[in-house]
């Protein structure tokens, strides 16, 4: 169990640059990130409600994303988030980072 | 069971129903939580499975809370630097009195107002960080939307002071005295009140990390404190 505890937060420290990706192919709603995080991880990674929408304010607040109101007539009302701009860029920005750190990493561990 | 998670969400959500940001905050999550709900169900789950594994799923809430609220905090203070005219950095501000004097978009970084008489003055959206109180008299003195991180209050008259919205986090307030002061919507993240007394104030805000050891209090404010999920395990009801 340690492990893995232990893996999530490194996970949890890349949080801004997954949602950033999930809106790169499209708007989403906060459960619909979830969701995809579980998937696209194969079960492996369990977002949390309280991380992300952490990260999605602090996103948003910062200029990255963007947000709006669904116009859902059943179940409630969905807000969505949408990449802006300059989110494209802190993206790549971050997956360089990140690759550069994976090289370093690798070379090292 | 999507009742259940509404009261469940609404007693979290309590001491912030004043902050819009919060209550579409609220909202949201609430929607998320009813289709996760539905799709653990669908998936086989049992009522009860389902409701417990949604609530686990939110992770720490209240650590959610503090980062948006003081996020929210954080920009109300730089949109009120904006209009500030008055740099008083480090300034000397010591044994003035200044009765209904007005701090408002200052900012008043590592300032000192020892032995200063600030009774009904208002200090609103001002960067206060490091600032120094040594026996001031804040009778009726109003902190809204202020940083106070790292100011030092020390032998303060602290009635009717009024602190909301403000940035308190870490701050000491170890054996002051409190009468009708209000801490609403105030972050309180490791603010210590050990051996503080209390009477009637009030504390509309997360106050689970805030510190209370060996302080006494009147029923009115326990209660609060105590609705609030404070921890009182070493408090004294006066």
């Amino acid at each position: 169990m340690e492990h893995l505890r232990i893996s999530s937060d490194l996970l949890r420290g890349h949080t801004d640059t997954i949602i950033l990706k999930l809106l790169l192919t499209g708007d989403k709603y906060g459960y619909d990130i979830c969701k995809r995080v579980h998937a696209d991880s194969q079960g492996h990674y369990e977002l949390k409600e309280a991380t992300m929408y952490s990260s999605l304010k602090r996103l948003e607040q910062e200029g990255n994303i963007t947000s709006y109101w669904g116009d859902e007539t059943q179940g409630g009302r969905r807000k969505y988030y949408s990449i802006t701009a300059k989110g494209k860029q802190v993206h790549a920005e971050n997956k360089m980072n990140w690759e550069h750190a994976k090289r370093i990493l690798d070379a090292l561990i | 069971m999507s009742g259940k998670l509404e009261t469940y969400l609404n007693e979290v959500f309590a001491p912030y129903e004043e902050l819009s940001q919060m209550r579409e905050l609220k909202e949201e999550l609430l929607h998320d939580l009813r289709e996760r709900l539905t799709d653990l169900q669908t998936n086989g789950h049992s009522e009860e499975e389902a409701f417990h594994m949604t609530i686990d799923s939110i992770g720490d809430i209240s650590e959610m809370v503090e980062n948006i609220t003081a996020q929210t905090r954080q920009l109300q203070q730089i949109v009120g630097m904006d209009f500030s005219k008055s740099n008083l950095q480090n300034s000397d501000f010591k044994e003035i009195a200044v009765h209904d004097g007005k701090f408002n978009y200052s900012n008043l970084q590592g300032s000192d107002f020892s032995f200063s008489d600030l009774t009904n003055s208002s200090f609103k959206c001002s960067n206060m960080e490091r600032t120094l109180f040594h026996c001031a008299n804040l009778t009726r003195a109003q902190f809204v939307k202020s940083d106070l991180k790292g100011a030092t209050f020390k032998d303060c008259l602290f009635d009717g002071t009024v602190f909301r919205f403000s940035e308190l986090g870490g701050v000491c307030f170890d054996g002051q005295r409190f009468v009708g002061a209000v801490f609403d919507y105030s972050g309180l993240r490791k603010t210590s009140f050990r051996g503080a007394h209390f009477l009637h104030v009030s504390f509309k805000t997360d106050v689970k990390k805030a510190i209370f050891d060996g302080a006494t209090m009147d029923k009115a404010t326990y209660a609060l404190l105590r609705s609030y999920k404070a921890d009182l395990s070493n408090v004294t009801v006066i």
